[in-house]
């Protein structure tokens, strides 16, 4: 069906959270191929979020097996190569930046793979410069409107140069023109990615396939 | 928002004086202030507060409103330390017999109260709140505890939030707080739900972290540069609080 | 109660530093670089909730639930509560830099303290009578113990200082109270929305993800 590489395949994955009664996934089964971007929507609480969490290693299945760049993901040393190659927006941007000016959290990242100070910083203003952000080094994170705080999440995201995209609703709480903004940034990038959202305008201009979830479960648009 | 540095004024020369030197000046300052007992060494680091404060361009009012919160402790002690020293009697109150090594000993205080804090305001009205973390980062202090310092500012504003969001829900609920069981329980909820919901953000952001690639380093941050002007009056207000120093262990207390 | 600038003499105020800088020397050793977030997003709560002002009879008072802090940081308390007083000294001008050490260590012993001495109501099962009147304590004792070392401070700063020290180590008994009341209602509250959080914390932050 896909001539294209699989980058992430999924079979069987099931979990639940503790303390929950019935399953978040129930024996679900995905695949994602290079240069894909899917469309990924379903009722509150169907599991969109887990997904992505199983599939950056934030949450262990409790069965089924997780193949992420031709390998088995089973503990979390195996995961850590998975977090460099794809990048994870959270839903609350106020999750995502924690440093207390936003060069220092774009920077973040690439310290973290090991860039040196110069490098990083350069990496970082490129980051902030490809999502129209170029003079907002310095400013300070907590202040920033919660468009602006969106966007420099996902230049800390881009600052990893991803394989792999996975937004968790991006649109959500945005005015309609960051929401014009983001559209244009990510088709503008050349990357494979997994977008959760409600807004199916957005979807049907970003992505090419659209999945809809429901109790736990993939069916396939 | 209340946890801005707001009265920041940006365009004194204090706010372009490196922030590294500046915490050495109100340490050093402090330190030898702090101790004071000479009219001497006192005046000197008046003269000082007062130089500091106009290189930092403050507004007058803002200053004065800020100086309550000391004001207030100064104020509790002067009720009872003219009566309880021993001494000389100054004038009487009714039965009360004020002592003038009391008023002297309540004077001091307050002169030295409101001049630490003259020079920590200096301080606070010329540098923004993250630049003095990463000042004492450079420094030398722990970076644990600079980073620690960083977490709690940055989430202080989203938390406050969430409080005020949950509080007027429940006012809109017609609740009206009084000196009641039912006042207390209510807050101790709106308590108990802000810690629960920071718990829950905290894990959120290990987990953004961990997605970035973090394991287990945090980094510095925070480029300074000490210019000469700095540096010049970085030496002559040391050599003036080291005089400070120097009269105050030659002079006799006051 | 913060101590204000200018008030302690030299002696106290470099006993009390010291004192106050080995706990949070060793609160800060007892912390790796992942437990930092965790740690600083809950000072964050406690210094939001330090905001809280609630009616006693005709005046407020704010909370200070430093009982609550320890019984959840345990020495880790230390540096937190040096954080939540140095942003309270640079926003709002409460205590001040020389005193810092001193209303560190005033409000960080004793919270201390209570995790040493009331840490077994943390154990999961205890009966539930046990653990309210536990909680209550923690939060009384918190008080009353930062009371009593306000007091200490000052006396050991002069004989002239007794009265106002009676003064303020008086004035922490109604707050005691409330204190105790709403620590107890708060941990009820916790151990039913999220235990985790009363457990302990080597166990809580180890590799959970």
């Amino acid at each position: 069906m896909h001539s294209n590489a699989v980058l992430i395949k999924l079979e069987g994955l099931c979990f639940t959270y503790p303390g929950r009664t019935s399953p978040s996934l129930d024996h679900l089964d995905f695949t994602l191929c290079a240069g894909d971007r899917i469309g990924l929507t379903g009722h509150n609480g169907c599991g969109k979020t887990t997904l992505f969490h199983l599939i950056m290693g934030l949450v262990k299945p409790s069965a089924g097996t997780l193949r992420i760049f031709n390998e088995k993901r089973i503990r979390e040393k195996d995961f850590v190569p998975v977090r460099k190659k794809i990048g994870l927006l959270f839903q609350d941007s106020d999750d995502q930046l924690f440093c207390p000016t936003v060069l220092d959290d774009v920077a973040f990242g690439p310290l973290n793979m090991g860039k040196s100070y110069g490098e990083a910083r350069d990496i970082a203003m490129a980051a902030l410069r490809d999502v129209g952000l170029k003079d907002f080094d310095q400013r300070i994170t907590h202040k920033l409107s919660g468009g602006e705080k969106r966007l420099v999440a996902l230049a800390t995201v881009l600052s990893m140069d991803p394989q792999i995209l996975l937004l968790d609703e991006p649109t959500t709480g945005l005015d309609p023109e960051t929401r014009e903004r983001l559209m244009t940034i990510l088709n503008r990038l050349d990357k494979s990615m997994i977008l959760i959202s409600h807004d199916h305008d957005f979807l049907s201009r970003v992505t090419h396939d659209l999945c809809i979830m429901d109790k736990g479960k993939i069916l396939i648009n | 928002m209340m946890f801005d540095d707001t009265w920041l004024n940006t365009s004194s020369f204090m706010y372009t004086f490196d922030p590294r030197l500046k915490w050495v000046v109100v340490f050093s300052f402090s330190l030898v202030a702090a101790g004071a007992r000479t009219l001497s060494c006192l005046a000197c680091a008046g003269v000082l507060v007062l130089f500091i404060t106009c290189c930092a361009n403050q507004s007058v009012l803002e200053t004065l409103k800020r100086l309550v919160p000391v004001n207030g402790m100064v104020l509790f002690l002067w009720l009872f330390l003219p009566f309880t020293l021993q001494g000389k009697g100054a004038f009487a109150l009714g039965p009360l017999l004020a002592s003038g090594e009391g008023i002297h000993l309540a004077l001091l205080i307050t002169v030295k109260a409101n001049l630490l804090m003259l020079m920590f305001l200096a301080f606070t009205s010329s540098t923004p709140i993250i630049t003095a973390g990463q000042a004492l980062s450079r420094l030398g202090l722990s970076n644990k505890l600079v980073h620690l310092f960083f977490f709690t500012y940055r989430y202080i504003h989203l938390i406050h939030q969430e409080y005020q969001r949950l509080k007027t829900a429940m006012h809109i609920r017609g609740f009206v707080q009084k000196t009641s069981v039912h006042t207390y329980k209510s807050y101790a909820c709106l308590v108990g739900m802000v810690l629960v919901r920071s718990s829950n953000r905290a894990e959120s952001v290990y987990r953004a972290m961990l997605c970035r690639g973090f394991h287990g380093k945090l980094y510095g941050s925070g480029d300074f540069f000490i210019t000469k002007k700095d540096l010049f009056i970085f030496l002559i207000i040391s050599a003036w609080i080291m005089g400070m120093g120097i009269i105050e262990c030659t002079a006799t207390p006051f | 109660m913060h101590i204000s600038e200018g008030i302690l003499s030299h002696g106290i105020l470099a006993g009390t530093t010291i004192l106050a800088g080995v706990g949070v020397a060793m609160g800060l050793g007892s912390m790796r670089d992942k437990d930092i977030p965790a740690v600083g997003i809950l000072t964050a709560a406690f210094f939001v909730a330090s905001l809280i002002h609630v009616p006693v009879g005709p005046v407020s008072a704010h909370l200070v639930l430093n009982g609550l802090l320890g019984m959840i940081l345990g020495i880790r308390a230390f540096p937190s509560i040096l954080v939540a007083l140095f942003l309270q000294a640079m926003l709002f001008q409460f205590g001040g830099l020389t005193t810092l050490g001193a209303n560190t260590l005033n409000m960080a012993l004793p919270a201390l303290i209570c995790s040493l001495f009331l840490g077994w109501m943390k154990k999961p099962g205890l009966d539930g009578r046990l653990f309210t009147l536990a909680a209550f304590l923690c939060g009384c004792l918190s008080i009353f113990l930062s009371g009593i070392m306000v007091g200490l401070t000052l006396f050991a700063n002069g004989k002239a200082f007794i009265p106002s020290a009676k003064i303020i180590v008086g004035a922490h008994v109604p707050v005691m109270i409330i204190e105790g009341f709403l620590t107890a209602s708060c941990m009820g509250f916790l151990k039913k929305v999220k235990p985790e959080l009363l457990r302990d914390q080597n166990t809580r932050t180890a590799d959970d993800v």
